[in-house]
């Protein structure tokens, strides 16, 4: 059993102060990790934004509560004055956000510290931090104010804490990358949404699931499947309970990627369930020749007579007609996920905001919509009846846009590509993963299925690209994501230089599965051994070509060839591919150049049937099992 | 000079007097127009002269009207540089020439011939990268061309046995233009997009029936046109045109928007009388008189102002002769075909003579899918087959693609408005190689 110890707990001062510019800071090693790019011209400044991505209201709507994710806190904005009156530090990266019944406590996910802060609403102090599983995200307590559940996205499961005696007391399993959670307003119910599909078979549709737990038994009780899904963010529910909407991507990851319109690439979408319309049932909110990307908060008013959707790499929100929604679902007899003439019938308007939209707050009169602008630290206040933002509250963030925050801003939206189709961040998901095998293009079509790679810590680790054919990151995301991906004219060379500066800077997530003292369990242990080996359990050299450490090697595990490890497949054009880096390879299942192994066991168990990707056939389960614990540590 | 001037007279005398007989241009700033004594919009689908009477383009500002350039016997279809430094239009040096496409820079003045050579040049539009797009008549026949003005590197965009003509440049990069319902056959016209590659041919929605001509793209994204009962618009949200509540009468398309949000446009109460310059607030009751001048039409106003640049489409076209197709689901469509029908698909092409021309047969998976190589830069059509070999459907007019373009068609006339099922196409399965229909090498016709 793997240790799961925080050993990156980060000093709580350095994030104390107020996120102004602190000093210009030269960040070489920002400089270094940028090449081989053109540089950014003079000294990098690094800012310390604030980031606000979710929000809760007190009961009232005097008080907005504002998880800053950048800055580690929660900021206090006075409602009726539009001010910021406070502000409430908690573990890092906050995520998540949620009252209790009684408003007396707040409860604060911290997704890289694997803690919810519980925050006193009156004093506005942390008065205890309670332990969940790897990187909590959505939170909600039940409506007896008694226990706290905790959708954790890296261990893909529900923390069920007693908030009485602080003890977790139980882990539900949910689906892959578990994420969001909301309460049904009778409380009954507790519905958990998911950023990644659930693993499947090589170049089949993606399946998600919405996990449904029962709170008289904190028991999952259901799980809708969403067929053809991959990707779902914000779940809310409607006043009466009758209709859940949940935000979230269709890709066709299936289909060979050789142009864009038509929705070739993504469906922006929504899924509703409940009795108001039964089974669940997918709705598109794109337009023939517009998109509107990453759709990610989700809030209904409390009358139910209209649905507000942030659209987080279109920078708007869409506004839709419930009442029109539910008569378009009720006369369409078939799925209609695929037509783009759909949201004529319900959609009434596309909202501009700020940079990265993510959640949003309505105040409890359903008067006002509050959306955080997570990459312009602001709030556009909009009313919910005109549909027309009236106000937007600055939080306090620095007001220069540093290279890293232009080059995440481009990360994040969708204006690049033919029509705002999609963004950098669609496939990579909060600059992750998404889970899918991509067919590209330029390659044939259905040739050459691709894996999609983690982004993190990439300096040392070029070329890239599945086969090496890209030198460097430039080169990966400047011409061939305009020419293959994005079909449109896209970034400059300023622009090109700051993206690859934000893609560099994205840090390795704290690996779970070191223990703090830096030593290995015996488990791990014995799988260094098996990684490190040279001879086979029967004596026998291994050549040295196909020991692990020859082309894992190096601080990032991988010596930046190309090599044939014999897990190439009929459909690939040739056997050779880049070696991957390891370090955090247990969170970016599936695995191999093509997606192909939903596990790490499935590279040696089912791909390696002849000892061309390591020696690995005279190893037991259990052996297997050892190096895998030890995989993970990287 | 001499004879330029004389031209310039007698043009003078062909379209009326240069001072029309109402003005009100306040609050619409500088714009150009064309003045001709006949103007026919449609003329362009039969390969013949919109002007042919003659043309002569207008600028109106501050300081009044004057022509746009002396020393043309014609000019007509000014369009704006991005910039709103230059002017493209096109113009007739002498009267028993052809229309060549030419670019005034306005602070130089002195035009400069973007084209040459013995047919017609026509609706010339800049496009991003230095590219300038127009219609070139080749053998009798408007084929629209791209050409770089720095290399003077000209590009073939369409491929068919009919008229094509482009009417703008979408914010997307595509290319407006507007040619006859079924493509590449007679008929109404119509309007269609096409990259500025010569990819991606299609049509702009699939909602076919009344003729649309002179299409623009407006602020809001929409692209608004004529058509035979009044204006229409294409929104990005509907699949179908929206009809524009309006003053009745004909307009002859080409509207400009003004930075009032006024619309500018050449409009007459019936065809017995020729095309003034109106305004009209969109929802507005009736048209205000802009220019009205007896005997006389005025067309195509175009602002004299700077403008967003489109996208530049990166071209991804492979370095191949042929072309590959790959439908995902020919079930998909607006045919209304039985499941489990189809089994084959044919190909033609279309000779010299315009007859078809079998170019081979491929088959169809139970999904619906197929993957085919196809010859470029030629009319293709499609006919899907059930297994005794009977047509189920054939498509009634013609496509083409470019050579080393690879395209994925959601099925056969699924419309715009559909997007594909995701799903891994059976054919891709069984084959990454797709069928040879190129005419030159055997066929399989064999389906499920």
């Amino acid at each position: 059993m793997a240790a799961r110890t925080p050993n990156f707990e980060i000093s709580h001062a350095a994030f104390r102060q107020l996120p102004k510019l602190v000093g210009v800071l030269a960040v070489t090693l920002l400089a270094i990790a940028a090449r081989p790019a053109s540089k950014q011209s003079g000294a990098l400044l690094k800012e310390h934004y604030l980031s606000p991505i979710e929000m809760a209201f007190s009961p009232a709507g005097h008080v907005l509560y504002v998880v800053c994710q950048d800055s580690d806190e929660v900021r206090v904005v006075d409602a009726d004055s539009a001010k910021v009156v406070g502000s409430i530090h908690v573990g890092h990266v906050p995520r998540g956000i949620a009252l209790s019944p009684d408003a007396r406590r707040l409860y604060v996910t911290n997704a890289w510290s694997d803690t919810v802060s519980v925050i006193d609403t009156t004093s506005r102090e942390v008065v205890q931090t309670l332990p969940t599983g790897f990187e909590p995200t959505g939170v909600v307590a039940d409506k007896s104010g008694a226990t706290l559940y905790v959708a954790n996205r890296l261990s893909s499961d529900i923390s069920v804490i007693d908030l009485t005696s602080g003890q977790e007391i139980k882990r539900l399993l949910a689906g892959r990358g578990a994420s969001y959670l909301a309460l049904s307003p009778d409380g009954k119910w507790i519905y958990c949404t998911h950023i990644y599909p659930n693993p499947g078979a090589i170049r089949s549709e993606p399946d998600s699931e919405i996990t449904v737990i029962d709170t008289s038994t904190r028991r999952v009780v259901d799980r809708k499947p969403l067929h053809n899904v991959a990707g779902l963010f914000h779940v809310a529910s409607s006043a009466d309970g009758k209709l859940v909407a949940v935000a979230q991507l269709r890709p066709k990851n299936l289909i060979p990627l050789a142009h864009v319109e038509h929705g070739a690439v993504f469906g922006d979408s929504l899924t509703l369930f409940g009795d108001d319309v039964g089974s669940p049932v997918q709705i598109p909110v794109d337009e023939l020749d517009r998109y509107y990307a990453l759709p990610w908060g989700v809030a209904i008013t409390p009358d139910k007579s209209k649905i507000f959707l942030t659209t987080a790499g279109s920078q708007s929100v869409t506004a839709i007609d419930v009442p029109q929604l539910l008569k378009t679902v009720r006369a369409r007899r078939q799925p209609f996920a695929n037509d783009l003439s759909a949201s004529a019938e319900y959609v009434t308007a596309r909202i501009p905001v700020g940079h990265n939209p993510r959640g949003l707050a309505l105040s409890p009169d359903g008067k006002r919509l509050y959306v955080a602008n997570r990459l312009d630290d602001t709030l556009s206040v909009i009313d919910a009846r005109t549909e027309k933002v009236t106000s937007t509250i600055d939080l306090g963030g620095p007001k220069n846009v540093d290279a890293l925050r232009r080059g995440e801003r481009l990360f994040y939206t969708a204006d690049f590509s033919f029509q705002g189709q999609f963004g950098c961040a669609n496939c990579h998901l909060d600059a992750t993963i998404d889970g899918l095998e991509w067919d590209l293009e330029p390659d044939g079509f259905g040739k050459d299925i691709v894996d999609n790679r983690s982004l993190e810590n990439l300096a040392g680790t070029e070329p890239f690209k599945w086969n090496g054919g890209n030198p460097d990151m430039p080169t990966e995301c400047g011409p061939r994501t305009e020419k293959f991906f994005f079909r449109s004219q896209s970034f400059t060379q300023q622009q090109l230089t700051d993206l690859v500066t934000f893609v560099y800077s994205l840090p390795y997530r704290p690996n779970r599965y070191r223990l703090a003292n830096g030593e290995l369990t015996p488990a791990q242990e014995r799988g260094k051994s098996i990684f490190e080996r040279t001879a086979t359990k029967r004596g026998a050299a291994i050549s040295e070509a196909n020991q692990c450490t020859y082309c894992h090697s190096g601080p990032k595990y991988t010596n930046q060839k190309e090599i044939d490890a014999g897990t190439g497949k009929l459909t690939d054009r040739s056997p050779v591919i880049d070696v991957p880096q390891l370090p955090n390879v247990a969170y970016s299942a599936p695995y191999l150049h093509d997606g192909s192994a939903k596990s790490l066991e499935e590279i040696w168990t089912v791909y390696n049937p002849k000892d061309t990707h390591g020696v690995t056939n005279d190893l037991t389960k259990d052996e297997l099992n050892d190096l895998i614990e030890y995989l993970k540590t990287l | 000079m001499l004879r330029s001037l004389l031209a310039s007279a007698l043009l003078l005398i062909a379209t009326g007097p240069a001072t029309p007989a109402t003005e009100d241009t306040a609050n619409v700033g500088p714009f150009l127009y064309t003045v001709a004594k006949v103007f026919e919009p449609m003329a362009w689908v039969h390969g013949a002269d919109r002007f042919p009477s003659g043309a002569q383009i207008f600028v109106s500002d501050d300081s009044g009207r004057r022509p746009l350039v002396r020393g043309f016997s014609v000019s007509a279809d000014p369009s704006i540089s991005f910039d709103g430094e230059k002017v493209l239009f096109a113009g007739k040096a002498r009267a028993s020439g052809p229309w060549q496409i030419w670019e005034l820079d306005l602070a130089a003045g002195i035009p400069r011939p973007i084209t040459s050579g013995p047919e017609d040049c026509i609706r010339p539009f800049y496009l991003p990268d230095d590219r300038v797009v127009y219609a070139r008549k080749i053998a009798g026949r408007f084929v629209i061309e791209t050409k770089e003005l720095a290399s003077n590197k000209t590009l073939d965009l369409t491929y068919i046995p009919s008229n094509a003509v482009p009417t703008d440049v979408l914010r997307d990069g595509r290319i407006l233009f507007e040619s006859s319902y079924p493509l590449g056959a007679e008929g109404n016209p119509e309007i269609y997009t096409v990259y500025s590659d010569g990819s991606g041919i299609e049509s702009y929605r699939c909602d076919h029936g009344p003729l649309r001509y002179a299409a623009k793209q407006h602020s809001s994204g929409d692209t608004v046109f004529a058509t035979s009962r009044g204006l229409a618009r294409f929104t990005s949200a509907r699949a179908q045109q929206v009809s524009i509540s309006g003053p009745g009468g004909e307009y002859a398309g080409d509207i400009a928007e003004t930075a009032t949000g006024e619309w500018l446009m050449a409009w007459r109460p019936d065809a017995k009388v020729s095309y003034q310059l109106m305004r009209w607030s969109p929802g507005a009751d009736d048209l205000k008189p802009v220019m009205v001048e007896q005997g006389a039409n005025i067309v195509e106003p175009v602002l004299l102002a700077s403008r967003p640049v489109p996208n530049r489409h990166p071209s991804g076209l492979h370095d191949w002769s042929n072309a590959n197709l790959l439908c995902l689901n020919a079930y998909t469509s607006k045919l209304q075909i039985p499941a489990g029908s189809i089994h084959s698909v044919r190909l033609y092409t279309r000779d010299d003579s315009g007859h078809p021309r079998l170019l081979g047969a491929a088959p169809v998976e139970r999904d619906g899918s197929f993957f085919v190589q196809v010859p470029s830069e030629q009319p293709l059509q499609f006919e899907l087959l059930d297994a005794s070999g009977k047509s189920l459907k054939r498509e009634a007019g013609y496509f083409w693609m470019r050579r080393g373009e690879q395209r994925v068609c959601v099925g056969c006339h699924a419309g715009p408005e559909t997007a594909p099922e995701n799903a891994v196409p059976q054919i891709l399965l069984k084959t990454t190689t797709p069928a040879d229909l190129t005419g030159s090498g055997a066929a399989s016709a064999g389906g499920h």
